[in-house]
C-alpha cells in the first residue's frame, strides 16, 4: 500500500518539475526577446522552414476541411431548408475553430516534432555543450528564433488555410450543392464578425508559442542516445498536440464569455 | 602546414621556455573539486594545477571521471563543492552570462568532435568569429584558412561534416577551438577511436600548439602512447616548415617542464607528478604498473 502511494507521489512530483522546467524554458525563450544577442539569421531560416516549408499541407488541409465542411453543413442545413447558409456555416467554423486547430495541428506534427529531434541529436552529440564551450546560449541561438518564427508565421498560415478553406467550400457548394457564388459570398462576408476574426488570429499566436516551445523543450531534455532522441520527437508531438486542443477549449469558453 | 602567419608567438625564446612557475597564477587550478550524480560520487576531492605553457596529461580508465572533469573545468557543469580558478579567477560561482567572457580564453575539443552537423566546416571553424560579430567575410575566411592551415585541412572548407573521417573531424574541431587563439584548450580523449597514424598527427598539433603557441591545456587520454609522446618530444622549429615538422626526440628534461600527469582512480587524484616520477611510481604501485601495462 505504501509502495503504490510512493510511486504515484513520485510520479506527481515528476509532473510538477516537468512542468516548472517547462514553465522556466518558457519564461527564458519570451526574456531573451528584451537581453541580446538576437539571432536575426536563424529566426528568418525558421520562418522560411517553419511557414514556407508547411505551405502546401496547410493548403490541402485547409481546401479539404472546407469542402467536407460544406458537404455535412449542407446535409443538416437541409432539413430546415437552409441550404442557402452554407457559406455562413463553413466561414464561422473555420475561421474560429478548424482553421487555427488544424493548422496547428499540421505545423505541431511536422515541426514541433522538427525541433525536438534537432535540439535533440544535438544534445546526444554534444553539440549544445559545445555552443556553450564556444560562447553561445543555446536558449537564444535555437529557442527563441524558433519561438518568433513559429509565433509570427502560424497565423499568417492559419489565414491562407482559412481562406483556402472557403474556398473549397465555394468549389463544393457552387458544384455539387448548386448554390450560387453571389449566395455563397455574401453569407461568407456577412456572418464573419470583427469577434470571429479577432478569436481566429488569437488562437494561432498562443498555438504558435505552445509548438515552439513544446518542441524545443523536449528536444534540450532529450537524454539517452538516439533513442532519446526518438522518445523526445514522439513526446513533443503528442504534447504539443493535447496542450493546442486543451488550450483551445479553454479560449473558445473565455471568448465566448467575454467577447459576445 | 604552414605556420608562418599564425598568431605571433610568446616573446620568450622558444626552445627553452620552461612553464611559468608558481610566481604568476597557474592557468587552471582544481581545488577539492567534488560532484557526483545520483548518489554516485564520481569526482571526489580532485585537486591539481596546470601552469601556464604547461600540458596536464589526465590518465584514467573509462567512466573515472574524465570528461566530466572537463567539463568542470571550463564551467559547462557546476561542482557540488570545491573551486576552479582560471587564471587566478574563480569560475564556480560565475552565472552563464559571465562564464561567457571566461570561455573565450578556453577552447574545447570535444570527445565526438560535436561539430555543428548543420553548418559546414567553414562555419563550424568562424563559429566565434560570426557570434562575436564585426568581422568581414573577408577576414573571417582568411583567418578560417589559416587554421585550417594550421590542422593541414585547407581543401575541406567547404565540406559538410558528415563527410569527413573521424580523425578530420577532431581537427576540424582543433581548428573551432583555436580560432579566437584561446591561452587555455582541454582536449577529451582527442586520438580514440583513430588508428596510429592519424593519432600522431594529433598529438603534433597539441605539442605545436603547447610548444609554439605557448598554449596551456589539459589532455584527457586513455592512449599512454599519445601520454608519453606529449611527455618526451617536443617542436624546437617555430617555422614549422613544410609538411612534416622536425620533432627533436627526447630532449626529455625540458619536455618534462612541460607535461606533467594526474592519475584518477575511485574518483581521486592518484597520482600527480612529472614523467620521470610516474614510470618510478609505477614500481611501487600495483595499479599504476597495471595501468600502464
Ligand atoms: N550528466 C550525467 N548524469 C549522470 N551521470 C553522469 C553524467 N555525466 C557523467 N556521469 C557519470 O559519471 C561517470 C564518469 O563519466 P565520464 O566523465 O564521462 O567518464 P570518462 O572518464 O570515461 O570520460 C560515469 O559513470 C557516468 O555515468
Ligand atoms: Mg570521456
Amino acid at each position: 500500500m505504501n509502495d503504490l502511494l510512493d510511486v504515484i507521489l513520485g510520479a506527481f512530483l515528476n509532473v510538477v518539475i516537468e512542468v516548472q522546467q517547462y514553465t522556466f524554458h518558457v519564461i527564458r525563450s519570451f526574456a531573451n526577446l528584451f537581453r541580446g544577442p538576437r539571432y536575426l539569421g536563424d529566426t528568418l531560416v525558421q520562418m522560411d522552414v517553419i511557414g514556407v516549408g508547411s505551405l502546401l499541407i496547410i493548403c490541402l488541409t485547409g481546401f479539404f476541411t472546407g469542402a467536407v465542411l460544406a458537404m455535412q453543413s449542407a446535409k443538416s442545413l437541409e432539413s430546415f431548408g437552409a441550404v442557402g447558409l452554407t457559406g455562413q456555416l463553413v466561414a464561422v467554423s473555420l475561421v474560429r475553430e478548424l482553421g487555427p486547430v488544424l493548422s496547428a495541428l499540421m505545423v505541431a506534427g511536422r515541426n514541433a516534432s522538427g525541433m525536438a529531434s534537432e535540439i535533440g541529436s544535438m544534445v546526444v552529440s554534444d553539440q549544445i555543450l559545445a555552443m556553450r564551450a564556444l560562447g553561445t546560449d543555446p536558449s537564444k541561438k535555437l529557442s527563441t528564433p524558433r519561438l518568433v518564427a513559429t509565433v509570427t508565421m502560424l497565423p499568417v498560415l492559419t489565414a491562407i488555410a482559412d481562406f483556402i478553406g472557403i474556398f473549397g467550400g465555394y468549389i463544393v457548394s457552387r458544384f455539387l450543392l448548386h448554390i450560387s457564388s453571389a449566395l455563397y459570398w455574401s453569407t461568407v462576408y456577412h456572418n464573419l464578425s470583427y469577434n470571429d476574426l479577432l478569436e481566429g488570429l488569437l488562437k494561432p499566436f498562443i498555438f504558435g508559442a505552445i509548438i515552439a516551445t513544446v518542441g524545443c523543450h523536449c528536444g534540450f531534455r532529450t537524454y539517452g542516445g538516439t533513442q532519446g532522441v526518438g522518445r523526445s520527437t514522439t513526446q513533443a508531438v503528442v504534447a504539443a498536440s493535447i496542450l493546442i486542443i486543451t488550450v483551445d477549449a479553454v479560449i473558445t469558453r473565455i471568448v465566448l464569455v467575454f467577447l459576445r | 602546414m604552414s605556420l608562418q602567419s599564425y598568431p605571433p608567438m610568446p616573446a620568450s625564446e622558444p626552445g627553452l621556455r620552461p612553464a611559468k612557475e608558481s610566481t604568476v597564477a597557474p592557468a587552471i587550478e582544481v581545488r577539492k573539486l567534488s560532484i557526483s550524480f545520483e548518489e554516485h560520487a564520481v569526482l571526489d576531492n580532485v585537486s591539481f594545477r596546470v601552469r601556464e605553457g604547461e600540458t596536464k596529461v589526465i590518465l584514467g580508465e573509462s567512466a573515472s571521471g574524465k570528461t566530466v572533469l572537463i567539463k568542470l573545468i571550463s564551467g559547462l557543469i557546476k561542482p557540488d563543492s570545491g573551486k576552479v580558478f582560471i587564471f587566478g579567477k574563480e569560475i564556480t560561482p560565475l552565472s552563464e552570462d559571465e562564464l561567457m567572457s571566461i570561455r573565450k580564453d578556453i577552447g574545447v575539443v570535444f570527445q565526438e568532435s560535436a561539430l555543428f552537423d548543420s553548418l559546414s566546416v567553414l562555419e563550424n571553424v568562424a563559429y566565434r568569429l560570426h557570434e562575436e560579430g564585426g568581422h568581414s567575410e573577408t577576414e573571417i575566411e582568411e583567418r578560417v584558412s589559416e587554421v585550417l592551415g594550421f590542422v593541414g585541412l585547407e581543401q575541406t572548407m567547404n565540406l559538410m561534416p558528415s563527410d569527413l573521417s573521424g580523425g578530420m573531424k577532431r581537427r576540424v574541431s582543433i581548428a573551432r577551438a583555436l580560432i579566437t587563439h584561446p591561452k587555455i584548450i582541454l582536449y577529451d580523449e582527442p586520438t580514440a577511436g583513430l588508428d596510429p597514424l592519424t593519432g600522431r598527427t594529433i598529438v603534433e598539433l597539441i605539442l605545436r600548439l603547447r610548444d609554439l603557441e605557448g598554449v596551456s591545456s589539459v589532455l584527457v587520454t586513455h592512449r599512454l602512447t599519445d601520454a608519453f609522446t606529449v611527455a618526451s618530444e617536443r617542436f624546437q622549429d617555430p617555422n614549422g616548415e613544410a609538411s612534416r615538422p622536425r620533432l627533436k626526440g627526447r630532449s626529455q628534461q625540458r619536455a618534462e617542464l612541460l607535461t606533467s600527469f594526474v592519475v584518477l582512480k575511485n574518483g581521486g587524484v592518484f597520482f600527480d607528478g612529472s614523467e620521470e616520477e610516474l614510470l618510478a611510481a609505477q614500481k611501487q604501485q600495483p595499479f599504476i604498473r597495471e595501468f600502464l601495462s
